[in-house]
């Protein structure tokens, strides 16, 4: 055989781009770099422990469209108690949220449309209902049938896993994907992770997600919950539009914002407990071009004040989390509707604003000071005190933001909507006990734009203080 | 005896006039041994590596951008480059071991300018990033 430089030269080339290592999956959520203003089925069903009404999703919708639909929140999601949708279509995928609702996916998703919205499913494409696996159903593009690629776990009496590694598996998952997007969804909420993780070992599962995000794409959000994140997420980094950081909201109260099991982490999911360790945990992985965080619904009508509903709402805004309202029509009042209302918190989450603490070291208190900075230059602060007493929070405006000479513009509070005027050296204020301050800060002079505060990619690290 | 104490007296004060310009004194500007802000950005090591800087921009404009960051090695000294979509252009750090400044001329457009720090090769050692400024 002749030897050939020119051949010798491309495959050096080809295989020094392939060791270009990929960190991140590149979507236009990814991109965007903050999770979604939606609305989640999720409060009846945990309180109650029943799969949600159709009547009171229908009530839940009408009210999202008419409260909270000009605010951005544009999105109506189901939750779990998943295991009574065994109706399904001719290739064995769900139809409907409950087979006891009159009206399935296809009838929501216009009627969601038709109120101005769109509609996230949550679901599991590695599942397979019991009605397909006892029907047998044929794996559409491929000569398997649903028995077949069964694994040897169940998720429970009601669902089967799809084991990734048999014929035809790839067919089921990536079909089921398909079928999602030509329904209508948006976005699609993939729930016990772990469950798969634990039983088919973390190369299925990196599998199994490769093939959802192939076929998602940038037609379909994906939102991984209750993954181990083994790694620090290195696999769901690949494949993920945004991971769940903290366990589940459950009763919604201050525990599951800052002191449930606080300073504490494991090495599985759920790392950590509580919103605010997962905020600060993770916080390295969340740019534009990265990772999304999910720090769980909301449901600021179970927070004993309005203290605590801003900071829950804040902690959200500035990790640029989804912000998923689990809040009912008949259990929100008008406190909570403000909170979640605040359009100049919102608005950092519409321009993917994601702030970074100061310390990544959950028990450190620089953890409880957060800064970003926008397009325009602007700082964002947030001074949050988890503690159970009035404490002293500062930022500097030399040491903390690197203004040079110290001196800024305007200092504006984001929940009193007022303007503090210009200050130099420091803000300081004492915060009562859950409570914060969520500042925008004008610099005075200089355009200069932190690279702590930029969307770093790739195995760049910061270091801090 | 007399002008030992006049050296001491007006020393002194100087001296430490100086360190208050040093980050953690409070107000005044970086110095040279110190980056600025709460943090910078690590570990630029190879071609993954980057960071993006989202950047308003009133109109469409014409500025130069300084890079502020520090290379381990003198070879990494040219081995960044700054980009959005309307330019592109090499950083050219000159010195290293130390933080030091690049200047690069770019363009602006009206809106949202998207530039990205980013290696464009394999270092010998690590860059760090701590700023870019628009002038």
């Amino acid at each position: 055989m002749k030897f050939s430089y020119t051949k010798t030269i491309i495959a050096v080339s080809l295989l020094s781009l392939a060791s270009v290592t990929l960190f991140a999956r590149d979507s236009k959520y990814t991109r965007k770099g903050t999770g979604p203003q939606y609305w989640i089925a999720y409060e009846y069903c945990y309180d109650l422990d029943v799969p949600m009404t159709e009547l009171r999703w229908k009530c839940n919708i009408d009210w999202m469209a008419k409260t909270f639909k000009d605010y951005g929140y544009d999105m109506i999601c189901n939750d779990g108690w998943i295991e009574s949708a065994q109706t399904i279509n001719g290739n064995g995928y769900i139809t409907k949220y409950n087979s006891n609702w009159e009206n399935g996916f296809s009838y929501w998703n216009e009627y969601i449309k038709g109120r101005g919205m769109k509609m996230g499913v949550y679901y599991n494409p590695l599942w397979m209902t019991k009605a397909a696996y006892d029907g047998d159903c044929p794996v559409t593009g491929s000569t398997a049938t649903a028995k077949q690629i069964a694994g040897d776990h169940p998720f429970n009496d009601a669902l089967y896993w799809v084991d990734v590694d048999k014929p035809g598996a790839e067919q089921w998952v990536k079909g089921y994907v398909r079928y999602f997007i030509n329904l209508g969804v948006k976005y699609l909420r993939i729930d016990f992770l772990e469950n798969y993780e634990d039983n088919y070992g973390t190369r299925r599962y990196a599998k199994a997600l490769q093939w959802i995000m192939e076929e998602a794409g940038d037609e379909l959000f994906l939102s991984l919950v209750m993954p181990n994140c083994y790694g620090h997420a290195k696999t769901e980094l690949l494949y993920g539009d945004m991971i769940r950081i903290d366990n589940d909201c459950f009763s919604g109260e201050w525990d599951f914002v800052s002191s449930r099991n606080r300073g504490n982490v494991r090495g599985v999911w759920p790392q950590y407990d509580n919103v605010f360790d997962g905020m600060v945990a993770f916080s390295d992985v969340a740019a534009k071009g990265q990772m999304i965080l999910d720090g769980d619904c909301m449901r600021l009508n179970k927070l004993q004040s309005k203290d605590e509903r801003r900071f829950l709402f804040s902690i959200m805004v500035m990790g640029g989390s989804a912000l998923a309202i689990a809040d009912q029509y008949d259990t929100a009042d008008d406190d909570v509707d403000d909170i979640y209302k605040n359009r100049e918190l919102i608005e950092l989450n519409q321009l993917g604003f994601v702030a970074k603490p100061l310390s990544r070291d959950i028990h450190d208190i620089n953890s409880s000071r957060w800064v970003g900075q926008l397009p325009d230059g602007d700082y964002v602060v947030g001074l949050f005190n988890r503690e159970d007493e009035a404490m002293k929070y500062g930022i500097d405006f030399f040491d903390d933001l690197g203004i040079d000479g110290g001196k800024v513009e305007n200092v504006r509070d984001l929940w009193e909507h007022k303007d503090l005027g210009s200050m130099s050296g420091k803000y300081e204020a004492e915060l009562a006990p859950h409570s914060c301050k969520i500042l925008r800060i004008r610099p005075d002079g200089k355009r200069r734009f932190q690279a702590e505060c930029s969307s770093a990619r790739g195995g760049v690290v910061l270091k801090c203080q | 005896m007399i002008r030992k104490w006049l050296v001491m007296f007006i020393l002194v004060p100087s001296v430490a006039l100086l360190s208050s310009c040093c980050k953690g004194y409070g107000l005044s500007t970086v110095s040279d041994g110190e980056f600025s802000g709460f943090g910078y950005l690590d570990d630029f090591t190879d071609e993954s590596s980057s960071a993006e800087f989202v950047v308003e921009s009133d109109e469409d404009e014409a500025v130069t951008i300084v890079v502020r960051g520090k290379c381990d090695s003198a070879s990494d000294m040219d081995a960044c480059e700054l980009k959005s979509d309307h330019f592109s252009a090499p950083v050219v750090f000159h010195e290293y071991g130390v933080w030091s400044e690049a200047s690069v001329e770019a363009k602006l457009v009206k809106g949202y300018n998207y530039i990205t720090v980013e290696c464009f090769r394999p270092t010998e050692g690590s860059i760090a990033i701590d700023y870019i400024e628009i002038q």
